[in-house]
C-alpha cells in the first residue's frame, strides 16, 4: 500500500515536472511570437535617448520611430525627430507642448509644468514616464503603440559590437563611431530635414532586425546576452515590462524598504557634456542605537570637457529624511544657495543646480537624518542600501562606509569600500549583532 | 522508460536549459570586432607632409597625434569654438584613445565636388581599420564642407579628423576611401 502511494506520488511529481519543462520551453516561444507580431500586429515606439545630454530617463529624446511588426517583419516605419535648439527644423509632433506630470522638484525649480514632447522625460525613472509618454505620443501623432522601447547611444554601440559595421550613404558606421554620428546627426541639420539621421536610424533598425532573424545561433545568443546586460544597466528600457522577452525592463526604482540613494541628473544648457563627466558618490552612514541613521552624501562631478557643465541634480533618499546641513563647491569656490527639498510618495528629494566649469570639479554634500533604516527581523541587525544608477549613465565611482552603533559587531558586509566602479545598481549590505 | 526515469530526464533537461542560459553571458560575450579595409593596388600614396591627388581632390596629412597632446587639445578647442558646430569631448572611454589627424584638402577643379571627412579611415600598424568619428574645421576652412559635404571649386580647407582607437593602437596610414582611386597618406 505504501509502495503504491509512493509510486503514485512519483508519477504526479514527474507529470508536474514535465509540465513545468514544457511550459518553461513554450512560454518564451509563445511570448516571442507575440512580441514579433505573429499573433497579431504589434506597434512599438522606439525612442533614441541621446545620453550625451542626460535626462532623468536616460537622455534627450532627439529621435523616435514607430515600428509595426507583422509576422516578424517590419511593415511600417515612421520616424520623428526633435531639436530643442531649433524649433523651425523639427518634426512638428515632437514640438507639441505637453503637460508635465511632475516631478515637483522640476516644476517648482523651473516654474513650469509644460514641455515639448521631445523634452518631456522629466520623471525620475522610465517606468514612471513611459505610460505618460504612451498617452502623450498618441495625442501628438494619433499612433497607439503597444509598447515603448528606449535605447541610448551606449546601447546602440554595444549592439553593433555584435551585429558588425554597416554602410549608410557611403559612410561606414561601426561600433566605434556610431554614437558620435547619431549624436551629431540628431543635433545638426542639413537644410530643413534630418536625412542623415533618418538614413542612419533606418539602416540600423533594419540591420538589427535582420540580425535578430537571420544571424547564426551564437550571434543570436550574443545579441540576447548583450541586450540582457544593457537592460540591467538601463541602457535599454522597455514598457510594459511583462512577458518573457520584455520582462527586465529596468528603469523602475527599487521599493524603498531600506536605505537608498537615487541620483537623477538633468543636463541644462546646450553643451552636451555628459559623456565627458565622471560622477562619484561618497556615502558614509552612521547607524544609531535606535536604528535611525545620520547620512553624509557627497556627489562629485569631474568635468573633463573643455566647456562648462550645468546640471540640475536631484537626489532621492528615504522618506522622512531631514536635511541637517549642506555644502556645495564648484571649482573650489563655495556656493551659498540652499538646495530645494521636496517630498513625494516614498522619497525625499534634494535638488540643486550644479555647475562645473571646464576641467574642474563641483561637489555637493548633504548631511541628513533618516528614520529607522535597520531591519531587526531575524538574527542580528541588517542594514541595506540600494544605490540606483540613473539610466544613460555609463559608469560611476561609489565609496561607502557604515559606522555601526556603539557596542555592536559586524557579521558580514557587501559592497562596502572605497572607489568601486559600477555600471549598474548596487546593493550594499552590512549585518551586525 | 518509466515515470521515474522520465522525471529524472526532465529535471536534467531543465537544469541544462537553465545552465545554458546562465552561462550564455560568458560563452557569447563578444569583444568589439576589428573592422578591416584593404587598400587597392591602384591607390595613390603620399608620405607625411606631402600631397597626393586624383585630379579631383588632393590631400595632405600634416600631423597625427593623440588627443591628450596639449597642442592638439589647444587647436581642437580653438577651432571648435570658432566653428561652433558641436562640442566634442576629448576624453575617450576607458581602454580607448583618440587620435586626431590634421589634413589639408584641396579641390583641384573649378566646380563643386563632394567631400566628407566621414570617408577617412585610419589604418593601424596591425591592419585594423577605424572610421572617422568627428571632424572640426581648422585654418581657412568652411563649415559648409562639414555640413553639406561639398568642396567649392578651387577651395582648400584645413581640418581635424578624430578617430577612436584601442589604447594600444598606433596610426600607420590615413585613407580617403571615397575618391577614385583612394588616396593613402602615410603617418611617417
Amino acid at each position: 500500500m505504501g509502495d503504491h502511494n509512493r509510486s503514485r506520488t512519483t508519477r504526479y511529481a514527474a507529470v508536474i515536472i514535465l509540465g513545468a519543462v514544457v511550459v518553461a520551453l513554450l512560454f518564451p516561444i509563445v511570448d516571442g511570437l507575440s512580441v514579433a507580431g505573429f499573433l497579431g500586429d504589434k506597434t512599438y515606439l522606439l525612442i533614441l535617448q541621446d545620453n550625451y545630454e542626460i535626462r532623468p530617463t536616460g537622455g534627450l529624446m532627439n529621435a523616435m520611430a514607430v515600428i509595426t511588426l507583422h509576422n516578424g517583419q517590419i511593415t511600417n516605419l515612421q520616424y520623428y525627430y526633435g531639436n530643442s535648439q531649433d524649433p523651425n527644423n523639427s518634426s512638428p509632433p515632437l514640438r507639441k507642448l505637453v503637460q508635465l506630470d511632475g516631478p515637483e522638484s522640476f516644476t517648482k525649480f523651473f516654474h513650469t509644468n509644460v514641455s515639448t514632447l521631445t523634452d518631456s522625460n522629466e520623471q525620475y525613472d522610465f517606468a514612471s514616464f513611459a505610460p505618460k509618454m504612451q498617452s502623450d505620443f498618441y495625442n501628438a501623432t494619433g499612433y497607439r503603440v503597444d509598447g515603448i522601447i528606449a535605447i541610448d547611444l551606449t546601447a546602440v554601440k554595444s549592439i553593433m559590437n555584435v551585429t558588425g559595421p554597416i554602410t549608410v550613404s557611403g559612410d561606414v558606421i561601426t561600433s566605434r563611431n556610431v554614437a558620435d554620428r547619431l549624436h551629431y546627426d540628431s543635433g545638426s541639420n542639413v537644410g530643413d530635414v534630418k536625412t542623415p539621421l533618418i538614413n542612419l536610424m533606418k539602416a540600423l533598425t533594419f540591420d538589427i532586425a535582420g540580425s535578430i532573424t537571420n544571424s547564426s545561433v551564437p550571434q543570436k545568443l550574443a545579441l540576447w546576452t548583450t541586450l540582457q546586460r544593457l537592460e540591467s544597466e538601463k541602457h535599454v528600457q522597455i514598457y510594459p515590462n511583462t512577458g518573457f522577452f520584455l520582462h527586465t525592463s529596468g528603469g523602475e526604482r527599487r521599493p524603498p524598504t531600506a536605505d537608498f540613494i537615487s541620483v537623477v541628473d538633468n543636463a541644462l544648457g546646450t553643451g552636451k557634456a555628459d559623456v565627458g563627466v565622471n560622477r562619484s558618490i561618497d556615502y558614509h552612514v552612521t547607524l544609531l542605537l535606535d536604528g535611525s541613521a545620520l547620512s553624509n552624501l557627497t556627489l562629485t562631478y569631474t568635468n573633463n570637457c573643455w566647456w562648462d557643465y550645468d546640471v540640475f541634480t536631484t537626489t532621492l533618499v528615504p522618506p522622512g529624511a531631514v536635511l541637517v546641513a549642506t555644502h556645495h563647491t564648484t571649482g573650489g569656490w563655495e556656493v551659498s544657495d540652499r538646495p530645494l527639498v521636496t517630498r513625494g510618495d516614498g522619497f525625499t528629494a534634494f535638488s540643486w543646480d550644479n555647475y562645473a566649469a571646464a576641467n574642474t570639479q563641483s561637489r555637493v554634500t548633504y548631511l541628513y537624518k533618516t528614520p529607522n533604516r535597520v531591519d531587526t527581523r531575524g538574527p542580528g541587525y541588517q542594514y541595506d542600501l540600494f544605490v540606483n544608477k540613473q539610466a544613460g549613465i555609463d559608469r560611476y565611482v561609489l565609496s561607502t562606509s557604515v559606522q555601526l552603533p556603539p557596542g555592536t559587531w559586524p557579521i558580514d558586509a557587501e559592497n562596502v569600500g572605497a572607489n568601486q566602479v559600477h555600471t549598474g545598481d548596487v546593493h550594499v549590505h552590512v549585518g551586525y549583532t | 522508460m518509466n515515470t521515474k526515469q522520465g522525471a529524472v530526464i526532465a529535471i536534467i533537461v531543465l537544469l541544462v536549459v537553465i545552465g545554458l542560459v546562465a552561462s550564455a553571458e560568458v560563452l557569447f560575450s563578444i569583444a568589439p570586432t576589428n573592422v578591416a579595409y584593404t587598400v587597392p593596388p591602384s591607390a595613390v600614396r603620399a608620405p607625411l607632409h606631402e600631397s597626393a591627388g586624383n585630379g579631383t581632390i588632393a590631400l595632405r596629412l600634416n600631423d597625427i597625434s593623440d588627443a591628450s597632446n596639449p597642442t592638439t587639445q589647444r587647436e581642437w578647442v580653438t577651432f571648435s569654438r570658432q566653428s561652433y558646430e558641436y562640442n566634442f569631448s576629448l576624453t575617450p572611454a576607458p581602454g580607448d584613445r583618440y587620435l586626431v589627424a590634421n589634413v589639408t584638402v584641396a579641390n583641384e577643379r573649378q566646380t563643386d565636388v563632394p567631400f566628407s571627412y566621414t570617408h577617412f579611415v585610419l589604418l593601424s600598424s596591425d591592419d585594423a581599420a577605424y572610421y572617422a568619428n568627428y571632424g572640426v574645421c581648422g585654418y581657412r576652412c568652411s563649415n559648409n564642407v562639414l555640413l553639406n559635404r561639398t568642396l567649392s571649386g578651387g577651395e582648400t580647407d584645413n581640418m581635424y579628423v578624430l578617430f577612436s582607437v584601442p589604447a594600444g593602437a598606433e596610426a600607420a596610414q590615413l585613407v580617403y576611401t571615397a575618391s577614385t582611386p583612394p588616396i593613402v597618406l602615410s603617418s611617417v
